[in-house]
């Protein structure tokens, strides 16, 4: 210890903390700026910086209204195509009750994170995998998923989870986003218990299918976090399913073979479930999905009977 | 894919598992006894490489041994031409694994095509390598090691640590600077106190390293990715403006990379060799070359140019000893025929040079100058930034046959734009290799640089490019 913490350092520790009371002010009120102007539907801070995208109102709304209740037979987990093809009401009409806390692009690092947050409110738990989201980061899901929680905690542990200095430092804008951001995605009566509703088709639009090629790296990182979700349902003796929602079938991915391979070889590993809908079913491509690639209203209710019937082979419940 | 896999899983600079990596070796550093420093930066070492395939250390230990034992048996050895043997054992280990390594794909695929032409099937096997992380770097480096042993600059290290440690190195151990051994190890024999000034001083060069990484190379990255990988629906305005940004990014993400190795170096007390001297504001090619990569550029000089004979023989030999080393050059980036391509570019700039100064014809005033030389170093770009040459061909041809159109421009590239003339601006007022900032001055340079990186910093941990290499 021999000259790193002399009385020099003694000395610089009132210039470091000045210094860092000047950077966390500047950073706080230029945040504080961008965060309260926008141009465009856009805040000032997400024109500078792409990587912020929030949809607050759908995982405000998922978050805040999972809390009022206790346990499901089913809670699903995954990105927007969760959230847009289960749909609990209809499982509740089949004497299942369940719950979807399904949000924007959420990949299985995500979903790690709210399963062990969410771990004792169901013995099943249903992940959806779709290859697009199993190829990102995790980070636009992070944005999304802050916005809407409050739990510090949970946060921090995603934060870090990235090895992402941003998402770190996006913390510091959070008193700022829960006071200021106005955002009004999604309405009322579009949402049931962590579904969003739409009975929209692209029936009259026109849709560029492009040739999408997955990234690999990311989704060799994603399957790390699938191991641990895997993981964590052994240990917990939870039941866990994969399921590859509907998409249309003129979405073509260059790679889509790394990506089926690895899924399967993982789930063989793991003894698990793999519910490959991706391109086997029989749905229209104009009329049961709102865009290029999630399900409509319509498209959801063929898809979950389909699903419901999967789920009974798979003996998952003992209510009828 | 798999090779990028492991980069991600690395330990990036732009990535928080370094920043704790660095603030713990920091901190064990100035608390251990001067006589095992050597050991714990070795150890350090070791365990950053070992972030990426950690196997592959085991081709540095051979390395090592080789370079370490050849090393001495050169200095010891009187008779020159067995001192050659010596020196010429070293460099056939380290260039075989290089080779292995880096280009047996290569060779094998243009084997397979020659054999093609006259209908005969390669037998030799397609084998799936993972190019060990900054290989070209620290073989390079391993091998200047001896090129001095031999040429008398310096003295063969008796202690197989401190050998181990100048190879190692974590700071430049993955893409540069390729430090010669006369900068170096005397430093790790030498004790070094903990000071304020210079730990300071590294800082400035770290958080300016950063910026150039993660403001401005990240962010250029975002708006230019897209128009290379669907170059053919690009306008031509969007394409040149995606390889003069290109040009941009290169520069930010490899300065930055070597911004972020010196300063972290200098904080521990062990100074490395500027890399990089404003090469954008360089009048002419050869200039350029004295400023860009200046590790490298100095390796072939030093090691090939001069004992080929340089500029003093003949011109034709001139001029073949400048395609020798732009064409090693080149492969040393890739295994690729673009990067030879660029090489060869390169070598053709320095040949027109040469007959334009010799001329003294007005096209000096056009050709000489910063501007020209930023364009003409852009268009040789290409090549570099492509997958394939038949890519860079069609870049070219788009470039010249497409429509132009300004719709692409958004508010993301005005400020980039603006991110790039402040960064001019800096680069043309600061000397941050020289100079430490103070004051009033430092204060306010480390706050606005933290504040642009956190601000305006796009930290998806993106790898740094001349880490493929």
């Amino acid at each position: 210890m021999n000259n790193l913490f002399t009385s020099s350092f003694k000395k610089k520790g009132l210039k470091i903390f000045f210094f860092c009371a000047s950077y966390l002010l500047c950073f706080l009120g230029i945040s504080y700026v961008l965060i309260n102007n926008s141009s465009n539907n856009q805040t000032w801070l997400e024109t500078i910086q792409p990587k912020y995208t929030f949809n607050r109102n759908l995982s405000e709304k998922t978050f805040s209204t999972i809390s009022n209740y206790k346990k499901f037979d089913i809670v699903f987990l995954g990105s927007s195509h969760c959230y847009r093809s289960f749909d609990p009401a209809f499982f509740e009409k089949n004497k299942i009750t369940a719950y979807n806390l399904g949000s924007s692009s959420q990949t299985p690092l995500n979903s790690y994170f709210l399963l062990k947050k969410y771990i004792d409110y169901s013995n099943t738990f249903i992940l959806e995998v779709y290859p697009i989201t199993i190829a990102l980061s995790g980070y636009e899901a992070y944005v999304n998923q802050y916005v809407g929680s409050n739990d510090y905690w949970f946060l921090t542990q995603s934060s870090f989870a990235l090895n992402d200095a941003q998402a770190i430092q996006a913390l510091l804008f959070k008193p700022f986003i829960n006071h200021y951001l106005k955002d009004s995605y999604l309405n009322d009566s579009c949402f049931y218990k962590g579904y969003a509703y739409t009975s929209d088709s692209i029936k009259n639009k026109n849709v560029n299918y492009d040739t999408i090629t997955l990234n690999e790296e990311k989704i060799e990182i994603q399957f790390k976090y699938l191991e641990k979700i895997a993981q964590l349902c052994a240990e917990k003796n939870k039941k866990l399913l994969l399921v590859y929602a509907p998409i249309p079938k003129e979405i073509v991915f260059k790679n889509e073979e790394f990506y089926t391979i690895k899924m399967k070889s993982f789930c063989t590993e793991h003894h698990l479930t793999f519910l490959n809908y991706g391109k086997n079913h029989w749905l229209n491509s104009k009329t049961n999905f709102i865009d290029g690639d999630h399900l409509n209203a319509g498209g959801v209710s063929i898809f979950n009977e389909m699903l419901l019937i999967d789920l009974k082979k798979q003996k998952l419940f003992t209510s009828p | 894919m798999i090779t990028s896999f492991f980069y991600h899983c690395s330990m990036l600079f732009n990535s928080l598992n370094f920043i704790y990596f660095f603030i713990v070796v920091l901190l064990l550093y100035f608390s251990v006894p001067h006589k095992w420093r050597w050991l714990l930066l070795l150890s350090a070492s070791c365990y950053f490489y070992m972030f990426f395939i950690p196997v592959y250390i085991l081709i540095l230990f051979f390395t090592i041994i080789i370079d370490y034992y050849a090393g001495i048996w050169i200095e010891q050895e009187k008779n020159q031409r067995r001192k050659k043997t010596f020196l010429a054992l070293s460099i056939i280990a380290n260039v075989s694994i290089l080779v292995f390594f880096k280009y047996y794909s290569f060779l094998n695929d243009n084997l397979s095509a020659l054999l093609g032409l006259v209908n005969v099937e390669n037998k030799v096997p397609y084998l799936n390598i993972i190019l060990p992380v900054g290989l070209s770097f620290h073989t390079f480096q391993a091998m200047s090691y001896n090129f001095e042993i031999y040429r008398g600059k310096q003295k063969a290290e008796r202690h197989l640590g401190y050998y181990a440690l100048f190879v190692l190195y974590f700071p430049q151990l993955v893409a540069g600077p390729i430090e010669r051994p006369q900068n170096v190890i005397h430093q790790f024999h030498r004790k070094h106190q903990w000071k304020w000034q210079r730990c300071l001083h590294g800082l400035q060069l770290i958080v300016y390293g950063f910026f150039k990484k993660v403001v401005i190379a990240d962010r250029i990255a975002l708006l230019i990715n897209p128009v290379f990988n669907n170059y053919t629906n690009a306008s031509a305005t969007e394409l040149i403006s995606a390889i003069l940004l290109f040009s941009v990014q290169i520069f930010c993400d490899f300065s930055g990379y070597s911004d972020i190795a010196i300063g972290s170096s200098k904080i521990l007390g062990i100074e490395l060799m500027k890399n990089f001297d404003k090469p954008y504001f360089a009048s002419s090619i050869s200039s350029f070359w004295r400023k860009w990569h200046i590790s490298l550029s100095t390796w072939f000089r030093d090691y090939i140019y001069i004992p080929l004979g340089g500029s003093k023989t003949s011109t034709l030999f001139h001029y073949r000893n400048l395609f020798v080393i732009f064409l090693l050059s080149g492969i040393w980036h890739g295994a690729n025929w673009t990067f030879v391509i660029w090489g060869a570019i390169h070598a053709f700039y320095i040949l027109i040079e040469i007959q334009i100064n010799r001329s003294n014809s007005s096209l000096k005033k056009i050709f000489i100058n910063p501007i020209s030389t930023f364009l003409l170093v852009s268009l040789a770009w290409i090549f570099f930034r492509s997958p394939s040459t038949h890519d860079a061909l069609n870049i070219v041809h788009h470039c010249a046959t497409s429509s132009f159109s300004l719709s692409f421009i958004n508010s993301n590239y005005i400020i980039t734009i603006a991110l790039i003339l402040l960064l001019a601006a800096s680069e043309k007022k600061l000397n941050l290799y020289e100079t430490k900032l103070n004051g009033s001055k430092e204060f306010v340079f480390l706050l606005l640089t933290l504040l642009f990186i956190s601000i305006l910093g796009i930290s998806e941990n993106e790898q740094f490019i001349y880490f493929q290499f």
